[in-house]
């Protein structure tokens, strides 16, 4: 069936906006795309029977329920505990596309992003590539503002400091 | 890297995250659409019910009115009867608070039997007895009752039928 069939499906644009956003999100907690992409759907499916008219300003619950999909299957499969050595060695799938030239920086931001605390890190990611506000990540992930502001400029700065030790090691 | 925290956000931001794959998208198509199919499926196979229910299916009171239409007409008139009986014995024995209150009742106006019909039922023979003539005589008998004060008035008619046996010597 013809893609244009769809277009104005709201689900369709949804996908289309945050699919790559949402991967990333997921990856947070599960480091193989594959896991990954099952995270996903199940979310997506999930939020989009449950919220058919749903428009952007619902899209924090979007995240939100991949978060909980994400911690969900770590449960169920009692992933969590090898889930440090994967994502530690697991750089044959990059989080970020590797275009040609920013691939160095891709490499070493991927890098880094592992280094940061979990709780940091979501924070930066749905700002950072989520383009969320600091309300709408309080809002999907629970938290106060004010507590993921800091998170995020802990994060920042923790992102930094690595990235700058990167380069003096390269150099 | 910059220190600067605006240009190293921008930088972050920059860095694309990789897009799913295309067996993501369309798994969810498959699941989110057959929904949304299914649901018009249902959706229009209730229309069309409703439809067919509400051109072919009679409704509640067509389908008892022709079984009850007798009755009611029964039971109204013999409401009608019950009322005007009631009202006649209560009219012949009034109650103590009738009395001491002296309000008025509905007071008889006219009783009047019209003949309908006379129909000659043949001859018979009693038992020992001279044969006999059987007439049917139709009648109705019409009570009219009005209200002192209000000006009301009650119209109560009594279809009755006789059967009279006139000796034939008597002819």
């Amino acid at each position: 069936m013809p893609d244009s069939l769809f277009d104005e499906e709201p689900w369709r644009t949804c996908y289309a906006q945050l699919a790559p956003k949402l991967l990333l999100f997921a990856r947070q907690w599960v480091a193989s795309v594959a896991d990954a992409e099952d995270v996903v759907q199940a979310a997506f499916v999930k939020f989009w029977r449950h919220r058919p008219d749903a428009g952007p300003e619902h899209y924090p619950l979007l995240y939100a329920a991949v978060r909980t999909c994400a911690l969900d299957l770590l449960r169920t499969d009692s992933r969590r505990g090898r889930r440090e050595q994967v994502v530690a060695t697991d750089f044959e799938e990059p989080f970020f596309d590797p275009a040609i030239e920013r691939n160095e920086s891709s490499e070493l931001i991927n890098a880094a992003l592992l280094h940061l605390p979990d709780s940091q890190r979501e924070v930066l990611v749905l700002r950072i590539w989520g383009e969320l506000s600091f309300a709408d990540i309080a809002t999907t992930l629970g938290d106060s503002i004010n507590t993921v502001a800091s998170r995020y400029r802990y994060a920042l700065d923790a992102l930094r400091r690595i990235l700058k030790s990167h380069e003096y090691q390269r150099v | 890297m910059n220190t600067n925290e605006s240009e190293f956000e921008a930088e972050l931001r920059a860095i694309r995250p990789v897009a799913p794959t295309l067996a993501l998208r369309e798994s969810i198509a498959r699941q989110l659409p057959a929904q949304h199919a299914l649901a018009t499926v249902e959706t229009r196979a209730a229309v069309i019910s409703r439809r067919e229910a509400d051109v072919e299916a009679p409704g509640f009171f067509d389908r008892i009115l022709p079984d009850l239409r007798w009755a009611f007409a029964g039971a109204l008139g013999a409401t009608a009867v019950f009322l005007a009986m009631s009202h006649f014995q209560t009219a012949d024995v009034p109650t103590t608070a009738a009395i001491t209150a002296a309000e008025p009742d509905f007071g008889p106006v006219e009783i009047s039997r019209d003949l309908v019909a006379a129909e000659d039922g043949g001859v018979v023979y009693e038992d020992e007895q001279e044969p006999a003539r059987l007439v049917r005589y139709t009648t109705l008998e019409r009570h009219v009752w009005t209200h002192p004060v209000t000006g009301a008035r009650l119209e109560v008619e009594i279809p009755r039928e006789d059967i009279v046996l006139v000796p034939l010597a008597m002819q």
